[in-house]
């Protein structure tokens, strides 16, 4: 038994003066323009004949009475069933007259002052998350019975064993590439061996913590902001602030303490598979043996290189989840906030993670390692 | 009724893994009632509902909607039925990164032919409808109080004129007035509109003042199907339970 479709319509008969609607004024048969009348008929004395209406919703019901609007002395409906009569009445008792609230906007120059006040607020409030963060975790520290000790396993889990494969293989080739490019030009002086101290140390000394904090800032950094910010969005911190539990402590110090764990490790790791690759190349292109090679090794580099690696990784470890976290944590309202706080936690811990590398490279210097 | 029912489940069997939550599950509502769905905690309601609002596919059994098989609907009549059913979210699902005027936009931007002016004027109507002052629609789902975002999200479900409203607990987190008033207003559009209602509820007010019928759940089923009057006199033991607590009787009269 369903009707045929009529869609909305309206007639115009000068003769008699009236304008009739017809059809479904429902919201699916209505269209742009509907309601809309030329100028000259909004001049004239106009009868509304709205007694062929079959359907009529609030949609409709809105477009009736903006027509009626526009006819001068808004004559009344005619022919008006008592269903749609109620419903009229209804939608007109809550027609908005004015318009809704304008979101406000800045103008360029407003926006840049704007802008500028944001970066000068959000640094005051990195330097002031540290600060809670320092507070709420040293005396956990100091008490290591105190320390989510299961938890910080699992992250080591999740950030480190989990991240081996994908850092491995780009080690790997990473140190092929090193291997490749470095050992052309030198073959040309037949200095081939010298790519073992050419690939030993830029591997261990540069390259290995690099790509490891690169890593471990786009797998794991955005997954903790992530995280925190959806946990904030759902009340979730609130929640364990009430249950005296400080969000920092049982969500921030575990994944400081697992990464200070996993990234030197994982540094270790990188060095490992990248001088691998480094080899595999030197053997089959440049006649180095392995032998040779791990005979080299001792010479071309001193055991400092590997240390001067090794102990950037913390700092880039506590760089990763200070940043990671304190977006996390500063997440408010909506949930593209979140996705803002991802991409902002994962730029920012690479930009200051290579900031602090230059920095490492000076005072490497200074002290002559 | 000669009337084909505008949604019949029938047969439904739902599980968890090893739980049964509904087994052999049956129900129709009719064109143009309230019905609401009662039971204990953890008997299925929201499961079921979210069954019929076709978000998940329900493993054995049947569901119609609108007179049409809607247990493996085709994406074009996905589209059809989505036109012409509204749900009201628990928690409101409000698009957080929009503003309750945009909430409220975006389903007709998306389905109706109409100018961005009027969908506009639209949005605001359905706003001032659900019982929000104007000044609400600029404001950020965030910014809102629970019983705020109740009217808001009830505003995006009716924002398409729908034939069927899906309410879960639209009442509870609202205060009595404003409870009754949504009652009242739900109520009216029913008339008017010939709007079809189907709404989870525990608040007694609304089962004794709203509702056209009561369906119970309990055995995994829906055991009893009645105006809540009748549905009250049940000798059913959980049926006399639920209704037996003070709190579920009339309190219409004190
Ligand atoms: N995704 C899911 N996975 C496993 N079990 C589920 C899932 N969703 C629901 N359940 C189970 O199904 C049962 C019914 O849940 P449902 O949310 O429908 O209850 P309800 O009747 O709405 O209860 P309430 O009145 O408390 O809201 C519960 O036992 C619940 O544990
Ligand atoms: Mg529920």
């Amino acid at each position: 038994m369903p009707e045929p479709v009529l869609p909305a319509r309206i007639t115009r008969d000068s003769d008699a003066s009236i304008i009739r609607c017809e059809g479904d004024w429902s919201l699916e048969h209505l269209r742009r323009g509907l309601a809309r009348l030329g100028r000259r008929d909004q001049r004239r004395q106009w009868t509304l004949d709205v007694s062929s209406i079959r359907r009529l919703d609030t949609a409709g019901a809105m477009l009736l009475l903006e027509l009626q609007d526009q006819l001068p002395g808004k004559p009344a409906f005619d022919g008006l069933q008592a269903r749609h009569a109620a419903l009229l009445k209804l939608v007109e008792e809550h027609r908005e007259p004015e318009p809704p609230p304008r979101p406000v906007r800045y103008g360029p120059l407003a926006s840049l002052g704007k802008a500028t006040m944001d970066v000068l607020a959000q640094t005051v409030a990195f330097l002031a998350f540290l600060g809670e963060f320092a507070s709420d975790a040293l005396p956990r520290l100091l008490r290591p019975f105190g320390v989510r000790w299961k938890q910080v396993v699992g992250e080591v889990q999740q950030a480190g064993v989990h991240a081996l494969p994908i850092l491995g293989l780009l080690s790997f080739l990473t140190g092929v590439v090193i291997a490749y490019q470095g050992g052309t030009p030198l073959e040309q002086y037949g200095a081939n061996i010298l790519i073992v101290d050419l690939l030993t140390i830029t591997m261990l000394r540069e390259m290995a913590p690099l790509m490891t904090a690169i890593i471990v800032a786009g797998r794991t950094g955005s997954a903790y902001a992530a995280q925190i910010g959806t946990m904030r969005i759902t009340e979730e911190t609130d929640a364990l602030r009430t249950l005296g539990i400080g969000p920092l402590e049982i969500l921030a110090l575990p994944k400081l303490l697992a990464l200070l764990i996993a990234m030197p490790l994982l540094t270790m790791f990188a060095d490992v598979l990248g001088i691998l690759g480094g080899m595999v190349v030197a053997h089959t292109m440049f006649d180095v043996s392995f032998t040779d090679f791990l005979n080299r090794m001792p010479e071309a580099i001193a055991p400092s290189s590997f240390w001067v690696g090794i102990i950037k990784a913390p700092v880039f470890a506590a760089i990763i989840v200070a940043v990671s976290c304190h977006h996390g944590f500063a997440v408010q309202g909506s949930t593209e906030a979140v996705g803002k706080a991802t991409t902002r936690s994962v730029v920012q811990s690479i930009f200051l993670v290579i900031v602090a590398d230059a920095a490492f490279s000076v005072i490497f210097n200074l002290l002559g390692l | 009724m000669s009337e084909p029912p505008i949604i019949r489940v029938q047969g439904l069997r739902t599980q968890f893994g090893d739980t049964v939550v509904h087994d052999q599950l049956d129900l129709d509502v009719h064109r143009g009632e309230i019905l609401a769905i009662v039971g204990g905690s953890g008997t299925g309601k929201t499961v079921l509902l979210r069954q019929m609002i076709l978000l998940d596919a329900p493993r054995v059994g049947r569901i119609e909607l609108l007179g049409r098989d809607c247990t493996r609907p085709r994406a074009r009549d996905l589209r059809w039925i989505r036109e012409r059913v509204g749900v009201l979210f628990q928690h409101g699902a409000l698009f957080t990164a929009m503003t309750v005027l945009e909430n409220v936009m975006l389903p007709l931007l998306e389905h109706s032919r109409l100018a961005r002016a009027t969908i506009q004027e639209l949005a605001m109507l359905r706003i001032r409808m659900a019982g929000l002052p104007s000044a609400a629609a600029g404001k950020y789902p965030n910014e809102l109080s629970g019983g705020m975002v109740k009217r808001a999200a009830l505003a995006r479900a009716l924002a398409l004129d729908p034939e069927i409203v899906f309410l879960d607990e639209p009442t509870s987190g609202l205060d009595p007035v404003g409870a009754a008033a949504f009652d009242e207003l739900v109520m009216e559009l029913k008339e008017l509109l010939g709007l079809t209602v189907v709404m989870i509820t525990h608040d007694p007010d609304t089962l004794w003042q709203a509702t056209d019928r009561v369906a119970f759940l309990a055995e995994k089923r829906v055991v009893a199907v009645a105006p809540v009057a009748e549905l009250v006199k049940s000798p059913q033991t959980d049926i006399q339970r639920y209704f037996s607590s003070a709190r579920t009787q009339d309190r219409r009269a004190h």
